[in-house]
């Protein structure tokens, strides 16, 4: 029977089926309630919903390969993500413009020094961003958590030993150029007494132990110091770029390289292949011939073998008995002969020492006339550029005398006539 | 004043004038453009060759003589070829190779007739005549002068002409036909008097001289000898010169009493064969000087009457 149906005094009274369906639905809305939450909170969580963003940019030569989204790496992790690329105005020196996003708290690894790598990601061309940890001694954070103030001096003296807090300036001695303050140096009097003696009557610090839930300073490159993070640094700070080719780029020019060397490395390869066939066939044509030779070693070691008998056998061998006596009358007269002709060169030299010793006086003077002719030369050593040059000077002087009209006829003309035959007459003899 | 003025005008006028007599003269105009090289080369083969027959160096002179004719024929220009190879033929026969003068004449006689050059190629029948007659060829001579008797009538060249009747009495006179000789002689003279060659004219005078001693005529051998002389001395022809004065001493050698002028010329001719190095007339002629200090008594010096190499002579 319907519900509707019923006295109110009836209505009241539901049946165990409907209570049945109001606790399943009850039920499913809770856990669906409870699901969507935790989606909800695991996407939160992956996306960083509720971590603090620290904003960055960097400048790249093109933008292939990446696109707003993907994510931003430091040492595996990664640790943010690319937020825009944008082109920059056409005559800027920077092409594209890359602003990314570093969450909490991986922006701590970021220093002063930091990079942001451009690196490959797969083999399709994909390219992401990776940064670098700052690596620096006393290296600066990119940002900061603390309230940065400027104070005077004497509000700055009574800090001191109170928290944690440290210089948030960049000053130097303009006489010495030394260094007297520097970011996240720690306060001291001894500082401020170099600051005061120097004339400076306010500086900047934060305390370091008051850490707030957001980012109030960020590090300024110019001043070296930190700047309050306001709307007008919203950008970010910026991470130098160090970008690598795609790794496609790459895989292309290391193709083209093989491309340009693989006709080289045909050609080493055919030459090789030459080689080792002419050796082959060298190889082989030398066992042949040690094959041709066995029986000449064979000879020549019974030679040896005769030739080691100490009586000089190798003498006998060489040199019969008769021609060895006709070898010593040979010797003999040739013995008489060297004395000879010994005694002709002595006579020779004596002759050809003579002769000298009469040349010498010539020479002398043949030597003393070219030193004389030389310390001429060289007490003006123009005089030979000198003399061509007047003879050159002389000659084309009489050359423009042949041309004119007055002294022309002085000159004769050369004749380019052909010879003629010569023919004299005959003269008698005697009668 | 108006005579002042008068001179001014005059002056003015003059200089005037001549400026305008030398205003167009003064250009001076630019030399004319080289011929090409190889031109140049030749021509300049020839002209040295020329220079070294001037001077009597016979054997350069062949060796330039055949560059030259090298040279003419690279360029293909046969009467240059011809003249070369006259001219080299001249200079062997002085160097006593009649067989490569006569080839290099021959030659050059077959390019000038194949070219049409007459007077050349008389040039060439000349000079083999005189080779011939050198090399005694009297046949080949002979009928060389009769082949070319007949057509003597169509030289005009009165110089060839001349040198002609010269080889002519020449032979003439060494077939003892003296009187033929004279005739051949006397129109040699006129031809180079025609040509005014004053270098044949002393040749033929010299060679009429000698026709004068074969007739005995003394006086008339002794006459032609000395303008002979007087004229090879205005040419400074120092081999015409020293013939001259061996003539003159054979004439006066004739005349007992003349003996020692002609001792003093033969000496002198024998010194002038001597430096010139022409032995077989400074034989002659010492012969002759012999033959004048024998006829003087001087025996002893008749024996040395060759000049020693303290006058600078060679033996």
């Amino acid at each position: 029977m319907a519900t509707q149906n019923l006295t109110p005094q009836l209505r009241t009274r539901l049946s165990r089926m409907e209570r049945v369906v109001g606790l399943f639905i009850t039920l499913a809305t809770l856990l669906f309630v409870f699901g969507l939450g935790y989606y909800v909170y695991q996407t939160a969580k992956r996306k960083g919903w509720f971590l603090i963003k620290a904003p960055y940019f960097t400048f790249v030569e093109n933008a292939s390969g990446m696109k707003p989204g993907d994510k931003v790496k430091l040492m595996g992790f990664a640790v943010g993500e690319i937020t825009e690329i944008t082109a920059q105005p056409p005559y800027d020196s920077y092409n594209v413009y890359v602003a990314f996003v570093v969450y909490e708290p991986y922006y701590g690894y970021l220093w002063k020094d930091s990079r942001a790598r451009v690196i490959s990601s797969d083999f399709l061309g994909g390219r992401t961003i990776e940064v670098t940890k700052g690596l620096a001694t006393n290296g600066v954070p990119s940002y900061i958590f603390n309230e940065v103030k400027e104070l005077p001096l004497a509000q700055v003296r009574t800090l001191v030993g109170k928290g944690k807090w440290l210089f948030n300036d960049y000053i130097e001695d303009p006489l010495s150029s030394n260094l007297v303050v520097q970011v996240r140096q720690p306060v001291s009097l001894e500082a401020l007494n170099r600051l005061e003696a120097l004339g400076i009557r306010q500086v900047g610090v934060f305390d370091e132990s008051v850490v707030l839930p957001r980012i109030k300073g960020i590090f300024n490159d110019q001043l070296a110091r930190y700047k309050p993070f306001t709307e007008d640094n919203k950008a970010g700070y910026f991470l130098p770029p160090n970008e690598s080719p795609a790794l496609t780029e790459r895989l292309e020019n290391v193709v083209n390289l093989v491309e340009r060397n693989i006709p080289n490395f045909l050609d080493l390869t055919n030459k090789l292949n030459q080689v080792l066939t002419n050796m082959a066939g060298l190889a082989a044509r030398a066992d042949a011939v040690v094959a041709e030779t066995q029986p000449a070693v064979t000879n020549l070691n019974a030679i040896l073998a005769q030739l080691s008998d100490p009586n000089g056998s190798l003498g006998q061998w060489l040199l019969p008995t008769n021609l060895s006596a006709r070898m010593e009358m040979v010797l003999g007269s040739a013995d008489h002969t060297m004395q000879t002709a010994n005694g002709t060169l002595l006579a020779l030299q004596s002759n050809v020492a003579s002769l000298s010793s009469n040349l010498f006086p010539s020479l002398d003077s043949l030597a003393q006339i070219t030193s004389n002719l030389n310390a001429q030369v060289q007490a003006n050593q123009f005089i030979l550029g000198d003399v061509s040059t007047l003879v050159r000077n002389t000659d084309d002087m009489v050359q423009g005398l042949k041309r004119h009209w007055l002294m022309k006829g002085a000159f004769a003309v050369p004749s380019n006539a052909v010879p003629q035959n010569v023919l004299e007459p005959s003269r008698g003899g005697s009668p | 004043m108006r005579t002042h003025c008068t001179s001014l005008h005059w002056w003015a006028a003059a200089s005037l004038i001549g400026l305008t007599f030398l205003g167009p003269g003064c250009s001076s105009t630019p030399p004319p453009p080289p011929p090409p090289l190889s031109v140049q080369e030749a021509q300049h083969a020839a002209g040295e060759a020329a220079r070294w027959m001037e001077a009597g160096q016979w054997q350069p002179a062949a060796d330039a003589w055949k560059r030259a004719g090298e040279r003419y024929a690279l360029l293909n220009d046969l009467p240059g070829r011809a003249v070369a190879l006259h001219n080299q033929g001249q200079a062997l026969r002085r160097l006593r190779r009649p067989d490569e003068a006569a080839a290099a004449f021959e030659e050059a006689a077959q390019i000038n007739q194949s070219q049409g050059r007459q007077r050349d190629w008389w040039g060439n029948q000349m000079a083999l005549l005189q080779l011939e007659s050198d090399r005694g060829q009297t046949n080949a001579l002979d009928l060389r002068l009769a082949a070319l008797t007949p057509k003597l009538a169509s030289v005009t060249d009165a110089r060839l002409q001349a040198v002609f009747h010269n080889e002519l009495g020449l032979r003439q006179m060494a077939q003892s036909e003296l009187d033929a000789a004279e005739a051949s002689f006397r129109q040699a003279q006129l031809g180079f008097e025609k040509a005014k060659d004053q270098s044949g004219l002393a040749v033929v005078m010299g060679n009429r001289a000698g026709l004068a001693e074969r007739r005995a005529q003394l006086d008339g051998a002794l006459d032609g000898w000395r303008s002979a002389l007087h004229l090879y001395e205005t040419l400074g022809d120092t081999p015409g010169i020293a013939q001259a004065l061996e003539g003159q001493g054979r004439v006066l050698l004739a005349m007992p009493e003349r003996q020692p002028e002609a001792e003093e010329l033969l000496r002198r001719a024998l010194r002038n064969y001597t430096l010139l190095r022409m032995p077989e007339a400074a034989a002659r002629t010492e012969a002759l000087l012999s033959q004048a200090l024998q006829r003087q008594g001087k025996r002893d010096a008749a024996e040395g009457a060759r000049p020693g190499p303290q006058s600078g002579a060679q033996p």
